[in-house]
């Protein structure tokens, strides 16, 4: 819409006012300043009209024009201006075009300085251009993390960001044909062996250390035809294979308040705002403390990082009364039973079979000291290659004989 | 109000009609403006006049036959005879 407000000074206002209802133009905010002279505003299409309905008699003189084409007329004259908003446009689009910022989630054992060196290699950086074939760069990754079992890039804007779910550590891989043992990953009672290939040297209800060894793979060869020097009796060599179950205990200590801390409102509060424009930031609750203790709240309005990294929040203090709580037990057993879930997910291997669990507290000074056992069945078998060099030369010479 | 009261209302274009809120009068079948100044707005309606005084009165809105004025409405006064 384009709107003209003038200044008619003439004689007879009411005389133009009522050609002009007849005429049909529309008129707007008619202020008469005194018998000779009103202004009055109207819309640009009936301007023509208008003039020509005031003829000789009034003398019209525009004081503003306001609307889209009024606007766009003084932009475009201004040529200078012009050339800023195009550039600024540009600028923008520009900026647009690249990945400024790439955020990772999801990683555990990797480090993220290490997850973004690859990502460089695979062609996602910040800084590089948004056009980037995102499938290349995934697939390029899981041919960098072995473990990866799943990666997702997702562009929001100019933020990219990465998830990534890492799988287990891959169990490397033994040789088929070399001779191997198995032995205890870790200490425990033994509970089942299955031999699949060689032989268990363990029973039920032995303890195993670290490094025992539970299935051999030197076969001593028993060969009744002919006899065999007792001392250094003939081996097969072979590559074991089967399960050791066992029981492995546990034990985990965690610590807990005996005291809680209460915060109970008590209705007073006092609002504010912060600003953060790049690395300054202006904070209202930081020059305003009337509380002695509060709670902080803080509402984002707006966040921004591109153009400009803008940031504006209100917040309030709510003023608190502190007070502290002997705990009961119940609470402090629920939550020591939260703390055995979470060592069970964190420290047990997934294949484990929980068997027991007991949770023994002990209480000191100011705190509860937590102690859980659990109980779990668990393969401990690890396959170890072992060389018989030396134990197969004599052998060899041995069978030799004996084969004789 | 009957149906025949309402329909002389609705129909009835050359009488005076207004609509009269705070500080802010509505003026219908508005034919000519006779006599417009800060304090007194006079309109002929076809058979009779309207003549409105008050301060600081401002046309807010003058189209199709319609005219809102807003100010401080002191006095509406309706003269002439078209019987």
């Amino acid at each position: 819409m384009h709107y003209i407000t003038v200044l008619v000074e003439g004689f007879d206002p009411q005389k133009l006012l009522s050609l002009c209802l007849k005429e049909g133009i529309a008129l707007w905010n008619i202020h008469i300043r005194s018998d000779l002279e009103m202004t009055l505003k109207l819309e640009a299409k009936d301007w023509k009209k208008f003039m020509r309905l005031k003829g000789n008699r009034y003398r019209v003189t525009i004081l503003s024009e306001k609307g889209i084409k009024p606007l766009l007329k003084r932009a475009f004259s201004n040529k200078t201006a012009l050339i800023g908003v195009a550039l600024f446009i540009f600028l923008i689009y520009f900026q647009s075009l690249f990945i400024s910022e790439i955020r990772i989630y999801g990683y555990k054992s990797y480090t993220e300085r290490e997850i973004r060196e690859k990502l460089k290699y695979a062609g996602l950086y910040e800084g590089c251009s948004k056009s980037i074939d995102l499938d290349k760069v995934e697939i390029d990754m899981y041919k960098q993390f072995e473990d990866l079992s799943w990666i997702g890039i997702e562009l929001k804007g100019n933020l990219a960001e990465v998830t990534i779910v890492e799988g287990t550590k891959p169990i490397p891989i033994v040789d088929k044909e070399q001779p191997c043992h198995i032995v205890a990953a870790k200490e425990g009672y033994i509970e089942k062996t299955i031999a699949r290939e060689g032989k268990g040297v363990v029973e039920k209800g032995d303890f195993v250390r670290e490094g025992d060894l539970l299935i051999t793979g030197m076969i001593p060869i028993e060969d009744k035809t002919y006899t065999q020097d007792p001392e250094n009796p003939g081996y097969r060599y072979v590559h074991a294979d089967g399960e050791v179950y066992a029981k492995t205990i546990y034990r985990f200590v965690y610590y807990q308040e005996k005291e809680e801390l209460h915060k109970d409102l008590t209705g007073r509060e006092m609002p504010g705002f912060s600003i953060r424009i790049g690395d300054l930031t202006f904070n209202s609750a930081d020059i305003f403390r009337p509380f002695n203790s509060a709670i902080y709240e803080e509402t984002v309005l707006i966040n921004t990082v591109r153009p400009f990294p803008i940031e504006f929040a209100t917040n309030k203090q709510k003023e608190v009364k502190l007070r502290k709580q002997t705990r009961d037990h119940k609470d402090i057993e629920k939550r020591a039973k939260q703390q055995l879930r979470e060592a069970i997910k964190e420290y047990i291997p997934e294949s484990a079979q929980i068997l027991n669990n007991s949770l023994k507290f002990s209480e000191e000074e100011n705190i509860i000291e937590v102690v859980i056992m659990v109980e779990a069945l668990e393969d401990i078998g690890k396959k170890i290659i072992f060389k018989p060099a030396i134990e197969s030369e004599e052998g060899n010479s041995e069978l030799g004989e004996s084969t004789e | 109000m009957f149906i025949k009261d309402e329909l002389i209302y609705d129909f009835s274009i050359n009488m005076p009609r207004i609509l009269v809120g705070g500080k802010t009068a509505i003026l219908d079948n508005v034919k000519k403006i006779v006599l417009i100044s800060n304090n007194n707005v006079v309109v002929s309606c076809g058979r009779k006049y309207i003549s409105v005084t008050g301060r600081d009165l401002i046309v807010r809105q003058l189209a199709e036959e319609r005219m809102l004025i807003s100010g401080n409405i002191d006095n509406i006064e309706f003269y002439g005879s078209g019987e």
